[in-house]
């Protein structure tokens, strides 16, 4: 299991990422001053950091510095959207920059995306009886290969990354067409219909009315 | 045109006017004495002629040679006037009788009809580069006039005269020269401070706004630069304020979107979560709470800024306000969070009036004594206290927790300022109370002084002006 250490004084939110990185299938664990932080990063060992610039005692810029050798990628998280606090945060060796407030599904895309870089998450996904290798991009069901489209492979990535979570018809869109949701859900609901007939997942892919689908798991 | 120059060239000219008059009046006046002193020779030159031969025509009488006979008369008695010097023509009738002159005739031919029986008529002219005086005198033989006219040669002081123009000429040349450069070191020394005043002052206007002038004289220039220096640090001063006052409103639109995100993070993100995930009861009921929890947060924030500025434009309403009676409101509104922590109140109070508006300052004492209980560990005491001092109404409030110490001191009434970040927050504080309270105060021109000992407390002092005419009666209804 992946583990990621949370650095955010602030408890609300800190409670937030723990739960939705839970939910999403992490390890979390929390920190909510760099002091402490520094010292859980002495006792275990973890893949990836969120790290809050404003903290008490030690803030995240020295934190960083205390990070660095470790060579644990690092994602700042903070409310400073000043861009030199963006240039400053990036050129002192983060691999990300999230500005609060973020979407939920921003925060675990790109967590994804810094986990990736690092080969941290296995390059093949499991949802069940379906097998997915993202760098082949090829889904085998029951180790008998499906044919899909590539929209439908991204689509079908998505879904099992975000399981339990409901994508909205807009965000889905956006991801995967990489254009502005204009309204028409055409496309996005056909796609759906033929992932749902390729890969036998009817019950598990759900309508979520007038908002978006979701894939759930048991 | 430069300044430098223009007073050379004002200078040269009044300087060449001034000496080519003196000049032209001295030589003018010498010329003319010597004149006057040549042509009173030449009336006594001719004098003596005419006395001369006034003797001959005695023997003369009338008769058809008698010119013959005066013209022999005359030859003899030439001999008596030094005949090198004086060159006489003697003209009977309009004819020229006689003359020893061995060059041409210059005397004016109109000469002899001017001149009057015992007057000398007297006339300068001017032949081949020379000059002469011719004088006239008449004597009348048989009827007729007989002009004797002298020629003297007067060349000498005409020559004199140009002799003294040349010189003075030169003179003048080698004046203006000597004054010419003379005077531009003057000037150029003169106008060098300005020169450093401009340069200065266009430093500073390309903005070195520590660019002044070190000019120590004591005359105008020298006060000029004073001047100039004052309103240079004037000016850089009010820059400074003004960089100052953009740092710090900078400061505080970044504290505050900061101050807003935080709460709206989480939020959208509990709301977020609740609409996608299926959670578990007591999940819902967590994130629901930390939204309602957040959105107070930021409703009290929005409160607090809405009475920061507010306060800020002055929409004060100032009203007689007893003491007794405010901090009786306040200690009401602060009780039940006190209690909740154990702090037990101490308080006394004054009869006095003070003027003010009583829900600004109401408001700023709560949030006063609400830092205190924040401050303050359970079972502990707050004191808050009112008295008149020397003319002033004294409100004291106390709390011996944890302190603040001299660093945070000076901060501490910035906006969205906080000692303690996450222990303020869990608080539900957005670092506002304490700048609300000190512009609250100095809108009502009170003194606010904080002192702190870490570890140990914090008093803070407000200091009010007691409403004078009214005071007097506050004290009748005790």
């Amino acid at each position: 299991m992946i583990k990621i250490l949370t650095v955010e004084d602030d408890k609300p939110i800190s409670d937030l990422i723990k739960l939705n990185l839970t939910a999403a299938g992490y390890d979390c664990t929390c920190a909510y001053d760099g002091m402490s932080a520094a010292d859980m990063l002495e006792e275990n060992s973890f893949d990836l950091i969120l790290l809050d610039i404003m903290l008490p005692k030690v803030d995240g810029y020295e934190l960083l510095e205390y990070i660095k050798p470790l060579k644990i990628p690092v994602i700042f998280l903070t409310a400073k959207s000043d861009i030199n606090d963006r240039v400053k945060g990036l050129t002192l060796g983060a691999e990300d920059y999230i500005i609060k407030p973020f979407e939920i599904v921003e925060l675990l895309a790109r967590i994804n995306v810094v986990l990736r870089r690092y080969n941290k998450n296995s390059s093949s996904l499991t949802f069940e009886d379906l097998t997915i290798d993202t760098d082949n991009k090829t889904v085998a069901k029951n180790g008998q290969n499906i044919e899909l489209t590539p929209k439908e492979f991204e689509l079908l990535v998505m879904l099992v990354r975000n399981i339990n979570i409901t994508l909205f018809r807009e965000k889905i869109y956006e991801s995967i067409w990489e254009s502005d949701y204009l309204g028409d859900t055409r496309t996005l609901d056909l796609h759906i219909q033929r992932l749902r007939k390729k890969t036998g997942l009817d019950k598990k892919l759900k309508t979520i009315y007038k908002v978006g689908y979701r894939l759930e798991s048991e | 045109m430069k300044f430098r120059t223009k007073v050379l060239i004002i200078n040269i000219i009044l300087l060449s006017t001034a000496i080519s008059t003196v000049g032209y009046f001295m030589i003018k006046k010498n010329f003319d004495l010597a004149l006057d002193s040549q042509i009173k020779s030449a009336i006594e030159e001719n004098n003596l002629v005419q006395s001369t031969m006034e003797y001959d025509l005695l023997d003369i009488s009338y008769s058809t040679n008698m010119i013959t006979q005066m013209v022999e008369a005359f030859n003899s008695s030439l001999t008596g006037i030094p005949q090198n010097q004086t060159i006489i023509y003697i003209v009977y009738d309009g004819e020229l009788i006689f003359s020893n002159a061995n060059n041409e005739i210059a005397y004016p031919d109109t000469l002899w009809q001017q001149t009057v029986v015992g007057k000398k008529v007297y006339s300068i002219e001017s032949l081949n580069d020379k000059y002469y005086i011719y004088t006239s005198s008449r004597n009348d033989v048989f009827d007729k006039p007989l002009n004797i006219i002298t020629q003297k040669d007067i060349t000498s002081i005409y020559k004199l005269m140009e002799q003294q123009k040349d010189y003075f000429r030169m003179l003048l040349i080698i004046v203006l020269m000597v004054c010419g450069v003379s005077m531009t070191a003057i000037s150029f020394m003169l106008t060098k401070p300005l020169e450093t005043l401009k340069n200065t002052s266009e430093q500073f206007g390309k903005g070195d706004y520590d660019a002044r002038v070190t000019i120590t004289t004591s005359d105008e220039i020298g006060v000029l630069a004073k001047t100039y220096n004052d309103m240079a640090t004037a000016v850089s001063n009010h820059m400074d304020e003004l960089k100052d006052m953009v740092a710090r409103r900078e400061q505080f639109v970044a504290d505050f979107t900061h101050e807003m995100k935080t709460p709206m993070t989480s939020i959208i993100g509990y709301a977020d979560t609740i609409r996608s995930m299926e959670l578990p009861r007591e999940t819902q009921i967590m994130a629901a709470s930390y939204i309602f929890s957040e959105g107070k947060r930021l409703e009290a924030m929005s409160m607090k800024l809405f009475d920061l500025i507010y306060t800020g434009q002055n929409k004060v309403n100032f009203s007689k306000i007893n003491t007794v009676k405010l901090m009786s409101d306040v200690i009401e509104s602060v009780t039940p969070a006190l209690n909740k922590k154990n702090i037990s109140l101490v308080d006394s109070c004054e009869n006095a009036i003070i003027s003010g508006d009583k829900e600004l300052l109401k408001s700023a004492f709560i949030n006063i004594i609400d830092n205190a209980r924040k401050a303050s560990s359970d079972n502990s005491q707050i004191i808050f206290t009112g008295a008149i001092e020397k003319e002033k109404f004294v409100i004291t409030i106390q709390d011996f927790g944890i302190g603040i110490s001299e660093e945070h001191l000076n901060r501490i009434c910035d906006e969205f300022y906080m000692v303690d970040k996450s222990r303020s927050r869990k608080e539900g504080g957005a670092g506002l109370g304490l700048s609300l309270a000190s512009l609250i105060f100095k809108t009502h021109d009170a003194d606010f002084k904080i002192s702190s000992i870490l570890s140990e407390g914090t008093t803070m002092k407000i200091s009010f002006d007691l409403y004078i005419e009214e005071e007097k009666e506050g004290n009748h209804e005790k």
